[in-house]
């Protein structure tokens, strides 16, 4: 069975080739245009691990990581920071509200590959 | 000299003793003018009104001692050259006057014919460099108060002795208010300390102060003023004192963090469509979406290699923005330099082995551990490896690694084209790119030199080059030792100065220090070793996010910038759960047991000093 990725990001051409490429790597993807909508996405698809953007409208990335953290049935599920932000503070805020990991835009796709074989087994 | 226009004033509460003097003075012929009181109460005024150049006190007044007598000359006008009027013979009281501060002491008898032309003509000699003094001085508080710089001159005690108009233009505080310790009431309050310490840091090491504080505006409001202050020995004390300037650079700052701000905000809005293109391309390369014939591919990949180019050059300017502002900061921790250069060997073996070019690692036989930022110590080596590969065409690459006593020694050596000598003084200065115009492969962005040195200096240490044409180029760093004690000190205080300027909690997790202590007794040898790979191990479970983690030899800390302690804690548990996984089987985990203590700025300590305390340091 292959394994669910919620990918979130307001952006949506990122969203195009970024599923396209987790789609090309076996995963199953759904994905959210903000914080809200992944709340929402997460409750309903049970992804095996989240993808989040952090600058979005409505609810940013931090703000969606901290309610994730909060929800007994959702702080299981890993969450890998896809940002464009590269300030160490923002990476340590970040990890400090339980961000499993931190990658950084332009997209490098064998960081992104090795992170979700060491996060989803 | 003239005696004309000399005004002596006497005080004498014997009347017939001051006609002798004056009988004597009109004897002497000489031109000058007496003025007589017997009041010791009317003094004060009395010179007010006179003015007089000399002042001749009896101290043989009845009921006053010589002491009381020359305390209150001396708060009446510390510049007026005063003669004491003693008893013949009485040698105590000539002692006790000199003491007191007297320029010199006669008895009545003395008191005519040369003596008292000699006395004249130190008057009028006193006059002459009073008036001189004067001058200068005058011409100094012109000068002081013509600049718009802030002036200002301090003794080692913090005291005031002097301050400018544009000091008192700037801080509302007139020279009165600010004379003494009046002065540091401009300070913003939560700099005031550190002001102190950068004196006595200054003075301790005898260099000249360097220190940006806010400072309180006439308006009330705070500024950014650049102190600097150049020391200088007392001429009428035994200590030293600061001769100082104050400039406004609220301005510079806000204009420094608009560039910043901007170079961020540009590096920020340039990645998401850099992703969007890269993913694309790399796609299409890749052939996700469809079968390429070869010259498509090569195209493609032309364009992939040019948008990483792209990317690096985002994250170089940056690198070199934080650079500027003093912003890049390390993150120190343990390494075993072995697995470091390794790690580098790894990454860089598959192009020199591409160039077919002899790549070699120079290790001593034996481990090697240093205090370092792991990451940018290899984007040291990267850049100049990246640099090494670009030049050398045949021969060999040698990358080499020693260690002293005080230091450690770093080396890329390469066979390649070289560089001319009139070109080396330029090869880390920004935006150069010597030898680059027909040189083959990527062109670089022309920063990687200039951030490698800066990031080499961030380490207290420094860099070099040696290079001939056509033989080829070495470059050396080195790097100091340091106390893990020292690092942790530094890394809280820029916490707290994150803190501070954020309006943001700061938390510090401090791990049981008889585990630690025990841990050390259990691996002896082996230590360093097994903290460094704890250091690495914990760094990969959570990727970039252990930056914040530091354990070092004698601290087992991790510091949490803007947490507050609840979230603290919650990291801490995770940070927990992870080491316990990350320590080998035959180690007792117990040890870490003992639990932690969670230390909150501003909540539980408001400086390094207190933190200090709380470890028991």
């Amino acid at each position: 069975m292959s394994r669910k990725i919620l990918l979130v990001d307001d952006e949506p051409h990122i969203l195009l080739v970024v599923q396209k490429r987790l789609e090309h790597l076996g995963y199953e993807v759904i994905t959210a245009n903000n914080g809200k909508e992944a709340l929402v996405a997460a409750r309903e698809g049970k992804p095996d691990l989240i993808l989040l953007d952090i600058l979005m409208p409505e609810m940013d990335g931090v703000a969606c990581l901290q309610n994730l953290q909060i929800d007994k049935d959702l702080q299981h599920i890993p969450v890998v920071m896809l940002t464009a932000k590269v300030q160490d503070s923002d990476k340590e805020s970040a990890i400090n509200f339980g961000a499993s990991a931190y990658l950084i835009k332009p997209l490098n796709p064998n960081d992104l590959q090795g992170v979700l074989g060491t996060l989803i087994k | 000299m003239t005696s004309d226009g000399i005004k002596l004033f006497l005080f004498e509460p014997d009347e017939p003793t001051a006609q002798k003097i004056s009988k004597n003075l009109q004897a002497s012929g000489l031109q000058c003018q007496l003025c007589w009181t017997s009041e010791l109460s009317s003094l004060e005024k009395d010179i007010q009104r006179e003015r007089p150049d000399l002042l001749i006190v009896s101290l043989k007044a009845p009921d006053k001692d010589c002491h009381t007598i020359m305390k209150k000359l001396c708060s009446l006008k510390p510049h007026l050259p005063v003669i004491g009027l003693v008893e013949k013979g009485d040698d105590a009281a000539v002692r006790e006057a000199f003491r007191a501060g007297v320029q010199d002491c006669f008895s009545e008898e003395d008191f005519q014919d040369v003596n008292l032309l000699r006395l004249l003509y130190f008057v009028s000699e006193w006059k002459r460099l009073k008036g001189a003094l004067d001058e200068s001085e005058d011409k100094f508080r012109s000068v002081a108060d013509a600049v718009p710089i802030m002036l200002w001159i301090v003794d080692e005690t913090e005291q005031c002795a002097f301050v400018n108009r544009a000091w008192h233009d700037f801080t509302g505080l007139n020279l009165e208010k600010s004379l003494g310790a009046g002065w540091l009431d401009s300070l913003h309050p939560d700099d005031r300390q550190g002001f102190c310490r950068d004196l006595e840091d200054a003075l301790s090491g005898q260099q000249e102060l360097a220190s940006v504080k806010r400072l309180r505006g006439s308006a009330g409001d705070y500024h950014w003023v650049k102190m600097t202050g150049v020391l200088k020995k007392q001429v009428d004390g035994p200590g030293f004192q600061f001769i100082g300037t104050g400039m406004d650079v609220s301005e510079m700052k806000r204009a420094e963090e608009m560039k910043d701000e901007f170079v961020s905000t540009v590096s920020h809005e340039l990645r998401t469509p850099l992703t969007i293109i890269r993913e694309s391309v790399s796609q299409l390369d890749e052939g996700l979406l469809g079968e390429l014939t070869e010259p498509q591919k090569k195209y493609l990949q032309m364009s992939l290699s040019n948008i990483d180019r792209l990317a690096r050059i985002i994250d170089d300017i940056l690198d070199i923005s934080k650079l500027d502002a003093s912003r890049l900061q390390l993150r120190r921790e343990m390494i075993d330099v072995f697995q470091m250069m390794e790690e580098v060997y790894e990454n860089f073996s598959p192009q020199a082995a591409l160039k077919n070019l002899d790549f070699k690692l120079d290790f001593p036989n034996k481990k090697i551990f240093m205090i370092g930022d792991r990451d940018k110590l290899i984007q040291v080596w990267s850049n100049l490896l990246v640099n090494a590969l670009k030049f050398t065409d045949t021969g060999s690459i040698t990358l080499g690694v020693r260690e002293s006593d005080l230091a450690f020694h770093f080396s890329v050596i390469d066979t390649g084209i070289g560089i001319a000598e009139t070109d080396l003084p330029k090869v880390f200065d920004k935006f150069q790119q010597i030898g680059r115009e027909d040189g083959p492969g990527d062109k670089g962005t022309g920063l990687g030199l200039a951030i490698t040195k800066g990031i080499v200096e961030l380490h207290g240490g420094d860099i070099q080059i040696e290079s001939l044409l056509d033989k080829g180029s070495k470059f050396s760093f080195e790097i100091p030792r340091i106390e893990s004690r020292d690092v942790f000190v530094d890394n809280v205080l820029v916490g707290m100065r994150d803190a501070q300027e954020n309006r943001k909690p700061f938390s510090i997790v401090v791990y049981n220090r008889h585990s630690h202590k025990a841990l050390q007794q259990i691996l002896q040898g082996d230590y360093l070793e097994f903290i460094s790979k704890l250091s690495f191990d914990m760094r990969s479970k959570v990727r970039r996010g252990m930056d914040i983690l530091i354990l070092l030899q004698d601290i087992f800390a991790v510091l949490l910038p803007r947490t507050d302690r609840i979230n603290a804690h919650r990291a801490a548990e995770r940070i927990n759960r992870h080491l316990k996984a990350a320590i080998p089987n035959h180690i007792s985990t117990d040890l870490f047991d003992g639990g932690f203590e969670i230390i909150t700025y501003p909540e539980d300590i408001q400086s390094g000093e207190e933190l200090a305390q709380r470890l028991g340091w």
